[in-house]
């Protein structure tokens, strides 16, 4: 805690955080939001499908006509969820933009996929990744 | 979690301004940052819809809009202050939509008793909403003696009852039918008993046209059919508005002369009104009239203009129906 403004209990999923002071005022603010939206009727139940999105960027990518289409969705995908462009992004995971810029196209294997990539967990399937070409396409 | 509070503004014109610039990424930072929002305007306009969406189907429609978004990025501005999935909320509707898909529907009585008179209008003969030509001329005929207008149909002879339909006939037809009269000429094509003598008919004025029909093509017609049927040496000139009355009448003649049935009658006339509308297939459109093939159709107008024409070429008082474009 910071400050010595008034303490404020705000709900955070299951748990409750005891926060204060005036510089956490707007963390309180936009957590209580951000809580309100979680649990508002409208938006609840919803969860970002990434097994979903990777295979809509696939199908794209192979309509695209790139030769290996999940290697491209799956580095798309990861720099959509760091919110990176991508310089920032190919900076961030030690390639060259090229290189980058490659990869997303789906003109390079997954062999090519950098390391950092490869070991970020729960957000893509390599083995889905590693599995699939241009060649059988449709599975 | 979603981007919060004016981060979150910041954050969402950059993410359309890299979709904007065709960064395809974006679009999964739309979906990930953005995507319950954009659930809950699908949701929204879901509960406007018939059927319901699953959670499955709103996933489908949320990554459906955000690649929507996609396509139209750069034509959203920040400072229209709406939020780019209600700014397009015409493209969340249709993502709706073809997540639903079709709904069935229950009729209700209004709805079923449209689609009642549809069924009948689909049945042989002209529709139930629409009256046939020769109804049309009919009714018209009978207001045309009331006014003193030139009627526009001949009438049952004297004495013959209307029709228990209680279709108005004209009845100031003065000629007699011709004592060699439909059976002189043989029986009808189609079997159907010929129309009663002077029963009859022409084209021309019709109500307002059905949807889809250009209006129709006026012929005038007329009563006076006692000019035509007495006059045999007289000449009618059908272009002479004042004589196409008479022309009428002569051609209702005509058809009694040769014996044409009432639906040959009915079926000519569709086919000429759908012909001078402009209609490249007025067979296609009148067989489903009269349930029968297009061919039967094109085969029985034919046979029914070939007969007026022998007529019209045997006998000089029939001669300018021949000039008439319905036999054309």
């Amino acid at each position: 805690m910071s400050g010595g403004g008034p303490i404020r209990i705000i709900p955070s999923g299951g748990a409750v955080r005891v926060v204060g002071g005036v510089a956490t005022r707007s963390l309180v603010r936009e957590e209580a939001r951000a809580e309100a939206r979680r649990r508002h009727p409208a938006g609840r139940g919803w969860r970002p499908d990434r097994a979903r999105m990777l295979q809509r960027l696939a199908d794209r990518a192979y309509v695209g006509g790139a030769p290996w289409p999940r290697v491209a969705a799956a580095v798309m995908l990861l720099r959509g969820i760091a919110g990176d462009d991508p310089p920032s992004f190919a900076r961030r995971v030690g390639v060259s933009a090229t290189t980058l810029a490659g990869l997303e196209a789906g003109a390079q294997p997954a062999s090519s996929v950098p390391g950092c990539l490869r070991s970020l967990g729960g957000l893509v399937d390599w083995t889905w990744v590693d599995a699939g070409t241009r060649s059988d396409w449709g599975c | 979690m979603e981007a919060q509070g004016c981060e979150k503004d910041d954050d969402l014109e950059q993410v359309m301004r890299r979709l904007a610039a065709g960064d395809e990424a974006a679009v999964v930072t739309l979906y990930e940052r953005y995507g319950s929002s954009i659930a809950a305007a699908v949701r929204h306009v879901a509960r406007s819809r018939p059927g319901r969406l699953d959670d499955d189907d709103v996933g489908g429609a949320v990554l459906d809009v955000c690649f929507e978004l996609a396509r139209v990025a750069g034509g959203w501005s920040p400072a229209g202050g709406a939020l780019p999935w209600v700014w397009a909320r015409h493209r969340v509707a249709g993502a709706v939509d073809r997540a639903l898909g079709q709904q069935p529907q229950s009729l209700d009585d209004h709805r079923s008793e449209v689609l009642d008179r549809l069924g009948e209008g689909a049945a042989p003969g002209p529709a139930a909403a629409e009256a046939s030509l020769l109804d049309t001329l009919n009714r018209l005929a009978a207001q045309d003696e009331a006014s003193r207008r030139p009627a526009l149909v001949g009438a049952a002879p004297v004495g013959v009852e209307p029709s228990a339909a209680g279709e108005a006939r004209a009845v100031e037809r003065g000629a007699t039918p011709a004592p060699d009269g439909p059976s002189a000429q043989g029986p009808p094509s189609d079997g159907s008993p010929p129309g009663a003598p002077g029963e009859l008919a022409l084209v021309g004025a019709r109500p307002a046209p059905a949807a889809g029909r250009s209006p129709c093509v006026p012929i005038p017609v007329a009563p006076g059919s006692a000019r035509a049927a007495d006059s045999a040496a007289e000449r009618i000139d059908l272009t002479d508005s004042r004589d196409v009355s008479a022309g009428v009448g002569l051609l209702a003649e005509a058809m009694d002369r040769g014996g044409v049935s009432i639906r040959d009658r009915e079926l000519l006339l569709e086919y000429a009104y759908e012909k001078h509308s402009g209609n490249g297939a007025p067979a296609a459109s009148v067989a489903p009239m009269f349930d029968m093939l297009e061919v039967s159709v094109r085969q029985a107008a034919r046979r029914t203009r070939e007969r007026l024409l022998r007529l019209a070429a045997s006998e000089e008082r029939f001669a300018p129906l021949a000039d008439l474009p319905l036999l054309a």
